[in-house]
């Protein structure tokens, strides 16, 4: 609604001065700049914040990350070239290696047989039968002894050997009507024994 | 007409469009930013990772002075032939005084598809070699002739391993039967 203004009044009270501003209610121009000049203000604020910033910081961890990914593969290189340089083949190696497992595989069952005879002989026994199997480690040995009680401590010399892992035997049985028992000793062997 | 309050609205509604307008433009040049960091950090870790193996390698085997691969094959060779392990196998006998003959009966077979079961004392080495099974048998009257051709297997330059002896105890009179099996190992399956 426009606005009244009265400005005076006449002495005799005929006339009045009426200023009816008709002009609606704008912004003065200096309040429209203002408004121009905070949006200008809140968008570099924002760009500098939100975008510059981050994106520096991004850049220079690219920039790092780069440099570390030069120097690493020049140190690649030269190890590479190391490696060249010591002529080694790592093929050979690997054969060398299982040849190696291989030759643990092996044992000296003459040995293992010299010692099973001389424990025997302790007890003052005789060996019947002899079967080994490398698949289970087993060393299976009848002994025929006279004296009954001599199996447990036969069992426990042959305990005593490094490469006897553990040991069992049968139940003695006598043979027929002579004085003599017989026995089968399962000896585990410790294929890593040297 | 515009009137004070709308022209606020219009003029807070701006600012938030600028604020809006930033967000988005800096989503989309992070993530392309982000997108390269994480390719180069994955090509990082995996130079470094080749470079560590690479150093390992190279300490534990620097120093290491290997056989030549002719001086291998004397152990393990590299191919297998059935006429050399059984003309080996035959000679081997026959030192050890087995002849073949009525008496000693005498036999050898060849199992060139020998297959050690998974759980044995083979199963370390059955997937890196060719492993072939020779079985003999023959009668003997005395220890001697097990001794000796046990021993030669055992000190062979070529690998053989006693896979399983059966006997019983000869008395130096009866003859008894000797079953003696062992393996002999080839490189066909490992290096060329």
């Amino acid at each position: 609604m426009a606005k009244r203004h009265v400005y005076s009044k006449s002495e005799h009270g005929i006339g009045e001065f009426v200023y009816v501003d008709l002009l609606p209610e704008v912004r003065r121009p200096r309040q429209f700049n203002m408004n121009v000049i905070i949006a200008l203000f809140v968008g570099v604020l924002a760009m500098y914040l939100l975008i510059f910033v981050p994106v520096t910081n991004r850049t220079i961890e690219l920039e790092e990350l780069h440099s570390w990914n030069n120097d690493s593969a020049h140190e690649l290189t030269l190890i590479k070239e190391e490696y060249i340089g010591y002529n080694i083949d790592e093929e050979v190696i690997s054969f060398e290696s299982d040849i190696t497992t291989l030759r643990g595989l092996k044992i000296d069952f003459n040995n293992l047989l010299d010692d099973v005879a001389l424990s025997v002989d302790d007890v003052q026994g005789s060996i019947t039968y002899v079967s080994y199997s490398a698949e289970t480690s087993q060393l299976l040995v009848t002994v025929q002894i006279t004296n009954f009680y001599k199996y447990n401590e036969l069992d426990q010399i042959f305990l005593n050997r490094n490469w006897v892992l553990s040991t069992s035997y049968d139940e003695p049985t006598k043979n027929g009507d002579e004085v003599q028992y017989s026995s089968t000793f399962t000896l585990e062997v410790d294929p890593n024994v040297e | 007409m515009l009137n004070r309050k709308k022209s606020n609205l219009i003029f807070y509604g701006i600012l938030a469009g600028i604020v809006l307008f930033a967000l988005i433009l800096r989503i989309l040049i992070l993530t392309s930013f982000n997108s390269s960091i994480t390719e180069v950090t994955a090509s990082n870790r995996a130079i470094a990772s080749e470079i560590e193996a690479l150093r390992d390698t190279v300490q534990d085997n620097k120093d290491k002075q290997t056989e030549q691969l002719f001086e291998l094959y004397d152990e393990v060779p590299q191919v297998y032939d059935q006429t050399t392990l059984t003309l080996y196998t035959i000679a081997q006998l026959e030192l050890a005084g087995v002849s073949e003959n009525s008496e000693t009966q005498r036999s050898v077979l060849i199992d060139s598809n020998f297959s050690a079961p998974a759980d044995s004392a083979f199963k370390d080495v059955k997937n890196d070699f060719k492993l072939v099974e020779v079985e003999i048998y023959f009668n003997t009257t005395t220890f001697d002739s097990i001794e000796l051709f046990v021993d030669a297997l055992y000190d062979s330059e070529q690998v053989f391993v006693i896979n399983s002896i059966d006997f019983y105890n000869p008395d130096g009179t009866n003859a008894i039967g000797v079953t003696i099996s062992f393996l002999a190992f080839y490189a066909e399956d490992s290096t060329s």
